[in-house]
């Protein structure tokens, strides 16, 4: 009855079962207990379970104050002149918009973490079926596993160009690895091979020029292998840019919308969508955020409003748009 | 004072039989508790969980606006809790309210399927009561029980199909395994992990074939009466579910009686055969 064992809760089913076996083990320690003289020792035992778990209910161990206090203060500070709020956060997290006065919600994100998520990774080895996983561990690093077949990557996106480089390397060497890279000219031609690169090397590296293209790489190999996204220059600031939720392929997803990466794309989009109804919130203290806008040279279109923590004990720093 | 102490001396005593009466006073005064818990604890949230919002907007478009694009947020979701906050909405209820309201109560009333499957499991009495209390004060299933979550409505359904499966095997009689059936599939409208509860039926039925352990004659008769209610427990169970799958395949949503994600589970072992070969 249990689903993905993800989270605590997905395990009560298996709590619920075990009541019955622990009612049992109440009566029992209820009868040792007699020994020792106490009269109606299950009765005794039985309140005071149902006094722990009473006081451990309405004392619950996280309180999360930071998703009242952050939207408490974007609501106080919201004089967007009857403009709807905007909310741009680092937090995924559907609570912060909701209780902003049911606020615009976007996220800030390194663009990384959605160019994988859209990388189409399949084997083409008709007889071995699926035995590719794709593993997505950090923001810039995948661990492809596999044995004895045939993988298809396939890039469906650009690559940001604040990336100077793309680069897979793998852990082994098996001497018969080989790769093809195959390039895109535009969106609606096939693949075709603009570009072809073999490498028996450790290492093979995509310079810029060639990163602007769909492209689909073809690795033969024939050991277990880990593939490593490196990110040559630039900090995950400069990967900054706006996501908003739209409907694509069947669900909702979250796409990046059409402004610059970085700091940059957050200053138009407060611009864009009104001002001081705009509301950004970033997951890194105020020092580090100012003191990069600083070390770029960049003028900031946002006012300070408060710094806060998580339950988690992570920075939260909120700022306005329209200045 | 001295009548409390003496109900309580009764309760707790191992001979103890409760007449009708005093059985429905004491599982009452078990849900009222297990009730007022669940509240008092949606009273001290000042924000719900995480997932509880997305029911809510989900729940508050189809209020709103129909069933068209309501799903598009999160096709895969089952449909009945939030079909449930979406009534409350259209009656005019608080969105959160509503959801809590859903999980408050649902959570409350566990405490009856878990007394009866206590009673077809234990000969006495106390171990019984004993059960229901403890569900009703079970920290963490009575804190999620004050949140805009779906686990309460799920575990009750589930519960009660266990229930309800003990006793028509246990009975024989056709009303229970019209209930399993039906109490199955809105367990599988609330999570789609309700469809394993079906798992538990096959069991028992295969159980209640096998173990009589009597010559074939005795299996022959036996396998017969219980594929006649497997049948009625599939019919239930499908004329509960049909009509939500058929309304859902006219929206966003991709839910399934079936969830195909299932196919997952064997993933790995397909793997090792073609690895094998």
């Amino acid at each position: 009855m249990v689903g993905y064992p993800y989270q605590g809760r997905y395990f009560h089913p298996l709590v619920l079962i075990s009541i019955f076996p622990a009612s049992a083990g109440l009566i029992i320690i209820a009868e040792y207990l007699k020994r020792f003289k106490i009269k109606n020792t299950l009765a005794w035992l039985s309140l005071l379970v149902v006094i722990i778990c009473t006081i451990k209910v309405l004392n619950p161990p996280s309180k999360k104050d930071w998703l009242k206090t952050i939207p408490d203060t974007i609501k106080a500070n919201h004089t967007g002149n009857g403009r709807r709020i905007v909310l741009i956060s680092s937090f995924e997290d559907g609570r912060l918009p909701y209780y902003s006065s049911q606020a615009d919600f976007h996220l800030i994100k390194p663009l990384m973490v959605d160019f994988f998520l859209d990388a189409n990774i399949q084997s083409v080895d008709k007889n071995l079926g699926i035995i590719a996983e794709l593993k997505q561990s950090g923001q810039f690093l995948i661990n492809l596993n596999g044995t004895r077949s045939q993988i298809h990557l396939l890039i469906t996106r650009e690559v940001p160009r604040k990336f100077k480089s793309l680069s897979f390397s793998w852990a082994k060497s098996p001497k018969d690895v080989s790769i093809n890279v195959k390039f895109k000219k535009d969106l609606a031609s096939d693949f075709e091979s603009i570009e072809s690169v073999r490498s028996d090397k450790e290492q093979i590296v995509f310079k810029e020029e060639i990163l602007a293209k769909q492209f689909l790489i073809t690795m033969n190999f024939n050991a277990s292998i880990e593939w490593r996204l490196t990110q040559i220059s630039g900090h995950s600031f400069d990967s900054y840019q706006v996501f908003s939720e739209k409907y694509y392929k069947g669900s909702m997803k979250w796409l990046p919308e059409n402004f610059d990466y970085g700091f940059q794309s957050l200053f138009q989009a407060a611009e864009a969508w009104g001002g001081k109804n705009v509301f950004i919130l970033f997951d890194s203290p105020k020092k580090e955020i100012e003191d990069a806008w600083t070390a770029r040279g960049l003028s900031s279109n946002l006012k300070f409003i408060g710094e806060f923590k998580t339950h988690k004990k992570q920075s939260a720093s909120l700022y306005q748009g329209g200045y | 004072m001295q009548i409390l102490k003496s109900w309580i001396e009764k309760i707790f005593s191992s001979d103890y039989r409760p007449s009708r009466r005093d059985l429905a006073l004491i599982l009452f005064a078990i849900f009222a508790f297990a009730f007022t818990l669940r509240l008092a604890r949606s009273f001290q949230i000042e924000r719900i969980e995480k997932d509880g919002i997305m029911y809510i907007l989900i729940a508050d478009d189809i209020a709103k606006n129909g069933f068209d694009n309501a799903f598009a947020i999160n096709p895969r979701l089952p449909p009945l809790h939030i079909l449930l906050i979406a009534l409350g909405i259209k009656l005019g209820l608080a969105q959160e309210a509503t959801g809590i309201l859903i999980s408050v109560l649902s959570g409350a009333l566990m405490v009856f399927p878990i007394f009866f499957i206590a009673r077809n499991l234990f000969r006495s009495f106390l171990p019984c009561i004993l059960s229901a209390l403890l569900i009703a004060v079970y920290p963490n299933l009575a804190r999620l029980g004050g949140e805009v979550l779906r686990d309460p409505l799920f575990q009750f359904f589930s519960f009660f199909a266990i229930w309800m499966i003990m006793q028509g095997l246990k009975s024989g009689k056709l009303v229970f395994h019209i209930f399993a059936g039906i109490s199955v599939a809105l367990a599988t409208l609330t999570r789609s992990e309700g469809v394993e509860v079906m798992l538990a039926y096959f069991l028992f039925c295969a159980w209640e074939m096998i173990f009589p352990l009597a010559g074939f004659t005795v299996f022959r008769q036996k396998a017969k009466r219980t594929l006649f209610l497997l049948t009625v427990f599939m019919i239930s169970f499908a004329v509960t579910t049909i009509p939500f799958e058929y309304t859902m395949q006219k929206t966003m949503s991709e839910w399934h009686v079936i969830d195909l994600r299932m196919k997952d589970y064997f993933t790995p072992l397909l793997i090792y055969f073609k690895i094998k070969q």
